[in-house]
C-alpha cells in the first residue's frame, strides 16, 4: 500500500504518533562549534517542523539500542533481575536510512541469536519501529550499493518515506506490525499513491547512484590466512592514531566493554582500536600495534562476521568512518590495498 | 534459547588455600552459591566469569571436575592486575559472583577408553585439574586407560596441590614425574624444562592416546613441537587458550583469533586447530 503526504500531513501524523509513541529524528543541533545531524526524541509538536531530512545523520541511531552507557543493574541484585533504566513507552524512529537500517539488522543478527538473546538489546528492538527514509542523493564518502544495500528503496522497515519535490510517499511494508502497534488506523485515511509514481521516483534515483568509482572484487568473506601472511596493514595504516572515532560512528560496531560505579555495573563501548581493548593484566597483548588492530576492524567487517553470519557483510558502506577520520584514513584504500596484496597470492576470496 | 543479563550470581568463598611461597601468590578458592538454586551444570575445561563485587570480573578456567559428589567451585588465581589482587584480599565467608560456566570443553567422550598424558606447566595444571580428576575420579577411573602426568614448576616453593598429589599418585595405573627449572637442594624429582623430558620421562604412545598441555604460550609450543616430533597426531594433542574477555559469549569482541571466539568456540582446541588459525595469541 502506497499513500501520498504533504508536509503539512507528515507533521499531523507524527503529532498524532507521539500521543503513543516517544518520536526520535534526525535533528540539526550545535555541538560545540559545530552543526550536525543527530538522532534526538522530539520533546514537544513545535519541534516537528525542524525534523532535519535532507543529509544523512552524522551518528547512526544505534545508541538507542545499545547505549554507550547503559546501566544493566546491581551486581549483587543476581543473574535474575530485569534491566535497571527501562522505559517501555514505545518508540518510532523517523527518517533511518537504509545503511543504519542494515547497521540494525546486523545487531539483531548479533543480540538476538538461536543460542544467545541480550536482554537489554531484545527489549529495546521490540519496542520500536522503524520508518525508514530512502537518499536522494549519495552521502560523502558512501560505497553502501558495493556491501549489498540499496539508499533508494527498503522492504525491511514496516514503513519506508520517499521526499518528493513536493511532499512524501509513504510505502506500507508490514501491515501486520502496524495494526499490532495501532499505527495502520492512522495511516489509512491519507491519500493512495500510486505503484507508478513511486517507481517512477524510485528508478530516477537509482540512476543517480550507479557511478560509483569504488568497487569491492573480492567476494564475501575475505580470506583469512592471507590477511596475516600477505598483507603489509602497517603501509596503509600507519597514519591512524588509534582514536577510534571510525568505530564509535560505525552503524555496526558493537563490541563492548563493562565497568562498574561502585557495584552497578554497565556496559559501554569499546573499540578494537584501542591497545587495552585485548591486552591480557600480565601485559601480554596479542594485537599489540596499531596495525594489527586495523586489521582486526577490516577483517571482521570483511571475513570473520560474514564467515559467522552466513556471508552478510560487516559494513553497511555509509562512509562515516571516512568522514570522520581525523587523519584522513580511508577504508576504500585499505580494502584496495588488501585485495592488491592478495591478487598476487592467486586468491579470490572466499575459503569456505 | 539462553538469556543472560551478565549479571552474576552470589558466591560464597568457603576455603582459601594459599598455593604457593607467600610471594608467589596463587591462591586457590573454593566456592558455593550463596542461593538455594542447584549447582551450575559445567564440563571439564569449562571457565566461569568471577565478579568481585565493585571492582570487575575476569575468566577463570574451573579447576574442580563436574563428578557426582561435585558441590564447589575450584579456582586457583594467580595474582596478576587488578580483579585477581582485590580477590586476594578475600576471605573465607566473603562473597563474590559468578556467571558462567562459558566455552566449550575437553573432549572427555573421545578420551574414554584411551590413555591420558597431561602435560601441565605453573598454573597451567589448574584448568587440566578439571580432567584429571575427573579421569581419576573413583567412580569413573576404569573408563580411561593409563594416566600420565609431567608437571613443571619453576621451582619447589612454586608446586600447586600438592595436598592433592598423593591422592592422584595413589590412583590405580598413574605415574606422576615432576620437574623444576634448576637444580634445587632436597629435590630428587627431574629438572629442566618439560619438552626436554618427554620424550625420556614420558612413554608416548602414538596410537589411542589423548595428550593435554597447559601452561605458558611458550612451554605450550615447545611442547606441542615435540609432541609432534614423537610423532603424535596434532589431533591428539589438546591445549587450552587464554585471553582478555568482557562477555564470555562470544559478543564483546575480544578474544578473536581470526573469526573464532576464543570463549565460545574456545577455550579447548586441538593443535591441529591451532595449526589452521592466525598467530594471534
Amino acid at each position: 500500500m502506497i499513500k501520498k503526504l504533504t508536509n503539512q500531513d507528515l507533521k499531523a501524523l507524527l503529532k498524532e504518533l507521539r500521543q503513543e509513541f516517544l518520536v526520535i529524528a534526525p535533528f540539526k543541533v550545535k555541538q560545540g562549534r559545530l552543526m550536525k545531524v543527530l538522532y534526538q526524541p522530539v520533546k514537544n509538536d513545535e519541534q516537528l517542523s525542524s525534523i532535519y531530512l535532507t543529509d544523512q545523520p552524522d551518528a547512526s541511531p544505534k545508541e538507542y539500542f545499545l547505549p554507550r552507557d547503559d546501566k544493566l543493574g546491581e551486581e549483587t541484585a543476581g543473574a535474575d533481575c530485569e534491566p535497571a533504566d527501562w522505559q517501555d513507552q514505545p518508540r518510532i524512529f523517523l527518517g533511518v536510512r537504509s545503511c543504519d537500517i542494515a547497521g540494525i539488522e546486523l545487531f539483531d543478527d548479533v543480540f538476538i541469536e538461536n543460542d544467545y538473546i541480550d536482554p537489554f538489546y531484545q527489549q529495546r528492538r521490540e519496542n520500536s519501529i522503524i520508518i525508514g527514509y530512502s537518499c536522494s542523493e549519495k552521502a560523502d564518502n558512501s560505497f553502501c550499493q558495493e556491501v549489498g544495500v540499496n539508499p533508494v528503496d527498503n522492504d525491511n522497515v514496516p514503513l519506508m518515506l520517499y521526499q518528493k519535490e513536493e511532499g512524501f510517499f509513504l510505502k506500507i511494508n508490514d501491515e501486520d506490525k502496524l495494526k499490532e502497534m495501532g499505527i495502520l488506523e492512522k495511516i489509512e485515511n491519507l491519500a493512495d499513491g500510486t505503484d507508478e509514481d513511486l517507481e517512477a521516483l524510485i528508478n530516477e534515483r537509482q540512476e543517480a547512484f550507479k557511478e560509483d568509482d569504488f568497487t569491492i572484487k573480492s567476494e564475501l568473506p575475505f580470506p583469512e590466512k592471507e590477511a596475516f601472511s600477505s598483507v603489509n596493514w602497517e603501509e596503509v595504516t600507519a597514519s591512524c592514531l588509534g582514536c577510534g572515532v571510525c568505530t564509535f560512528y560505525c552503524p555496526t560496531c558493537f563490541c563492548f566493554k563493562f565497568f562498574w560505579e561502585d557495584v552497578e555495573k554497565n556496559r559501554a563501548w569499546d573499540s578494537c582500536m584501542f591497545s587495552l581493548f585485548t591486552e591480557h593484566a600480565s601485559g601480554h597483548n596479542p594485537r599489540e600495534s596499531q596495525e594489527q588492530r586495523w586489521r582486526q576492524r577490516l577483517m571482521h567487517k570483511f571475513s570473520y562476521h560474514p564467515k559467522n553470519y552466513q556471508g552478510e557483510p560487516g559494513c553497511v558502506g555509509c562512509g562515516r568512518c571516512v568522514s570522520k577520520c581525523p587523519v584522513n584514513l580511508d577504508i576504500r584504500k585499505v580494502i584496495a590495498h588488501f585485495e592488491n596484496s592478495i591478487v598476487g597470492e592467486g586468491v579470490k576470496g572466499n575459503e569456505g | 534459547m539462553k538469556v543472560d543479563n551478565y549479571l552474576p550470581r552470589k558466591a560464597e568463598i568457603t576455603k582459601v588455600v594459599q598455593e604457593t611461597g607467600i610471594n608467589l601468590n596463587i591462591k586457590t578458592f573454593h566456592l558455593r552459591f550463596a542461593d538455594e538454586k542447584p549447582m551450575m551444570d559445567f564440563k571439564p575445561g569449562q571457565f566461569l566469569m568471577l565478579t568481585v563485587y565493585g571492582v570487575g570480573e575476569a575468566p577463570f578456567g574451573l579447576a574442580c571436575a563436574p563428578t557426582s559428589d561435585c558441590n564447589e567451585i575450584i579456582v586457583s588465581v594467580k595474582k596478576t592486575g587488578k580483579v585477581t589482587a582485590a580477590l586476594h584480599e578475600h576471605e573465607e565467608g566473603d562473597i563474590v559472583g559468578i556467571r558462567g560456566p562459558y566455552g566449550n570443553s575437553f573432549p572427555v567422550e573421545e578420551t574414554k577408553g584411551k590413555d591420558v598424558v597431561f602435560i601441565s606447566g605453573g598454573i597451567g595444571l589448574a584448568p587440566l585439574r578439571s580432567l584429571i580428576d575427573y579421569v581419576l575420579h573413583p567412580d569413573l577411573r576404569e573408563e580411561f586407560g593409563r594416566v600420565q602426568m609431567l608437571q613443571a614448576f619453576r621451582s619447589p616453593d612454586d608446586m600447586l596441590y600438592d595436598y592433592e598429589q598423593q591422592r592422584w599418585e595413589d590412583s590405580p595405573d598413574t605415574t606422576i614425574k615432576y620437574t623444576i627449572d634448576r637444580p634445587c637442594e632436597g629435590w630428587d624429582h627431574c629438572v629442566g624444562f618439560p619438552h626436554d623430558l618427554i620424550a625420556d620421562e614420558l612413554e608416548c604412545q602414538t596410537e589411542n592416546t589423548v595428550y593435554y598441555t597447559c601452561g605458558p604460550p611458550i612451554m605450550i609450543k615447545a611442547v606441542t613441537n615435540e609432541l609432534v616430533n614423537l610423532g603424535i597426531d596434532p589431533e591428539d594433542i589438546i591445549t587450552t587458550l587464554e585471553m582478555r574477555m568482557s562477555c564470555g559469549l562470544g559478543k564483546c569482541g575480544k578474544c578473536n583469533i581470526g573469526h573464532r571466539y576464543v570463549c565460545k568456540d574456545g577455550p579447548v582446541y586441538s593443535y591441529q586447530e591451532l595449526l589452521e588459525m592466525p598467530d594471534e595469541f
